[in-house]
């Protein structure tokens, strides 16, 4: 077990630092940072005024190198429009988007998995279309039109729930059903094809030729096994949901990091962005680290080689 | 004592092309003690007949039986919680590919001690040493530390020892092994099929064995049931129908085996075996078998002697190895 965990924290590492590279000069490549953060109609002496107030003009390794050590100890610099610490900011925003994905991670959950299993242990029955036409409309809906659907019925035609800010948890509701809808087809079919291979196992007959009660077999021989790939999806579709929640923070004015990422790009706010990237690149590995180690506490043949 | 009495078992299975019949009417009976051997090529419905004896049958399955009468109870009219009360408890079942009969996720012996905590209400020790006791019991070596392992980090014989160990755990009075050596290497088949017969003697259980190898019915059965397209086309003493087999089926199948003592080349039975979907009339052998005559598409007379010797024929008396050679 420990050899795996020292495996995987490895790596984890190494793909940290290669995102912090990507990350970095990736930015660099899309134009003289300088120019683009002095803006239109902005003299030379401003331009290079910007220059060495970044540092640009430093060796492009140099610059790396300290901004680097600046991240490891928290520090990314200062954003170019809020004249404020990066860190700063990231830190007033990250828990409005955290909070929204883990909200809408929850609700795919318990949305997908029990109806992913009941269909796979009632199949082709009324509540495995039911489940099937649910996880089709999630995914041939823009998610930005079904925020738009929401607030038109749940805010404008009947007033229940506040259409915008982030200022109570009522505010959370809309954001959280939308982006956790988005989600939810990818786990319920995993969790529905996965509980069906199972359940067609040879390890669930000899439960049943035990004489084991079929709902402990269920949840103890069945689900444990069938949940695996749905533990590495559901990491994964936390990942989107951190990323890709910038439409939906657009859509329900929440001041998230989402948002943030959005106005820093069109700001050229160059530190603010490139902290993000990161930031969120490391949750990204984190949670599949996460994954990782969730299944092999799962699964023995993971963790004992 | 008759332990397991089948009449008139019938299983069928919805398909695509039709409603396959795959068990058309299968009579089976087994006493306290006796070991009685299944012998039929794939497909002949001699393990969906085990599994349909215990209700452990896909969902796509119906089962019928005038009678499946297990120690004066009848299968076919208990509920579903008498029938669990039963599986596991009375009546063990060892299956064929112990690389997939276990679950991958949980240790050998929280699979070992779940049937008996669920049967006895025993204490979590006493099940544990009712577990150590019958994987020393099988030859399984550190028992005890065999209990926190898991399935993956076992051989294939080991593991077929412990399905063994967890099939006789609630001590049943019937064990039903369906094929439970074919996956294993010849040398473990061996060790394992003498392990089976050593314990059934022991506990004086009955053992249904279902396989397609005649070598193993030769080895552990006292009766046989020879089954072909779903039917039990010969059943008696395994002597019997090794010495004087009745039914064309069973010679052709004796002749299929290899012999030391024999040179040339090994019978086989010609043709293949018939479709099960739908109904069907006469002798389902006919079209493979050299004796066939008009009477074989009418119904088919069951013939007994009084050595408990029993066959399905339009002969009355079939001399021996008459097929296939």
């Amino acid at each position: 077990m420990s050899v795996f965990l020292l495996k995987r924290m490895g790596l984890a590492i190494v793909v940290a630092l290669v995102v912090s590279l990507f990350s970095f000069f990736m930015l660099r490549a899309a134009g003289d940072p300088a120019i683009a953060m002095a803006g239109e109609g902005a003299t030379a002496a401003d331009i290079e005024f910007i220059r060495q107030r970044f540092g640009f003009d430093r060796p492009v390794a140099e610059q790396y190198l300290s901004w680097l050590g600046g991240a490891l100890s928290g520090d990314f610099g200062e954003s170019s429009y809020f004249a404020k610490p990066v860190s700063l900011l990231i830190s007033e925003r990250l828990p409005v988007t955290l909070g929204l994905g883990l909200a809408a991670l929850v609700f795919s959950i318990l949305l997908a998995v029990p109806l992913g299993m009941l269909a796979a242990v009632y199949p082709n029955s009324i509540i495995d279309r039911f489940a099937l036409t649910l996880s089709v409309l999630g995914q041939a809906m823009p998610n930005f039109w079904f925020a738009l659907m929401l607030i038109v019925v749940l805010a404008v035609w009947y007033p229940l729930l506040p259409a915008s800010g982030n200022a109570e948890w009522r505010n959370f509701i809309m954001p959280t059903i939308v982006l956790g809808y988005y989600a939810t087809p990818a786990i319920m079919r995993l969790t529905r094809s996965g509980m069906l291979e199972v359940l067609g196992a040879d390890y669930i007959r000899t439960a049943h030729a035990k004489g084991i009660p079929a709902r402990n077999i269920l949840f103890k021989h069945a689900m444990r096994n069938a949940i695996l790939p749905v533990v590495s999806i559901a990491s994964v579709q936390f990942g989107y949901m951190l990323g890709g929640s910038i439409i939906i923070e657009s859509i329900f004015a929440l001041h998230g990091i989402g948002q943030l990422a959005w106005e820093s790009i069109s700001r050229a706010d160059l530190p603010t962005v490139q902290a993000i990237v990161l930031v969120l690149s490391l949750i990204y590995v984190g949670l599949n680290l996460a994954a990782d180690l969730i299944n092999a506490w799962l699964d023995p043949r993971i963790r004992i080689a | 004592m008759t332990l397991l009495k089948v009449e008139n078992l019938h299983i069928s299975i919805a398909t695509q092309n039709g409603i396959l019949q795959a068990v058309r009417g299968v009579d089976l009976d087994i006493r306290k003690g006796e070991v009685l051997g299944i012998v039929g090529e794939s497909g002949c419905g001699k393990s969906l007949t085990a599994m349909g004896l215990l209700g452990l049958l896909p969902k796509s399955a119906r089962r019928s039986a005038d009678k499946i009468e297990f120690l004066e109870r009848d299968l076919t009219l208990v509920g579903a919680a008498e029938l669990r009360a039963i599986r596991g408890n009375q009546i063990g079942m060892i299956f064929q590919d112990p690389m997939t009969t276990l679950n991958p996720s949980y240790t050998i012996g929280n699979q070992l001690m779940e049937g008996y905590l669920h049967h006895r209400h025993a204490t979590r020790k006493e099940a544990e040493e009712r577990a150590v006791y019958l994987l020393n019991r099988t030859g399984i070596t550190a028992a005890r530390n065999r209990l926190s392992q898991y399935p993956h980090q076992l051989s294939g014989g080991l593991r077929q020892r412990i399905v063994i160990s967890m099939a006789l755990m609630c001590e049943p009075e019937l064990i039903i092994a369906d094929e439970p050596t074919t996956a294993l290497d010849v040398t473990v088949q061996a060790q394992i099929l003498s392990l089976i017969k050593d314990i059934q003697e022991e506990m004086s259980a009955g053992v249904i064995i279902i396989t397609h190898d005649l070598g193993v019915i030769a080895q552990m059965a006292d009766r046989v049931a020879v089954m072909y397209a779903g039917n039990v086309v010969e059943a008696g003493p395994t002597h019997a129908i090794f010495s004087a087999p009745k039914h064309p089926y069973t010679a052709g199948l004796l002749s299929c085996m290899p012999d030391a003592s024999r040179s040339g080349r090994l019978g086989q039975i010609p043709g293949v075996v018939p479709s099960l979907i739908g109904d069907m009339r006469g002798c389902a052998f006919r079209t493979r078998c050299p004796h066939a005559t008009d009477p074989c598409r009418d119904d088919i007379p069951v013939h007994r002697d009084p050595g408990g010797h029993s066959w399905r024929c339009t002969i009355a008396s079939q001399p021996a190895g008459a097929t296939g050679s």
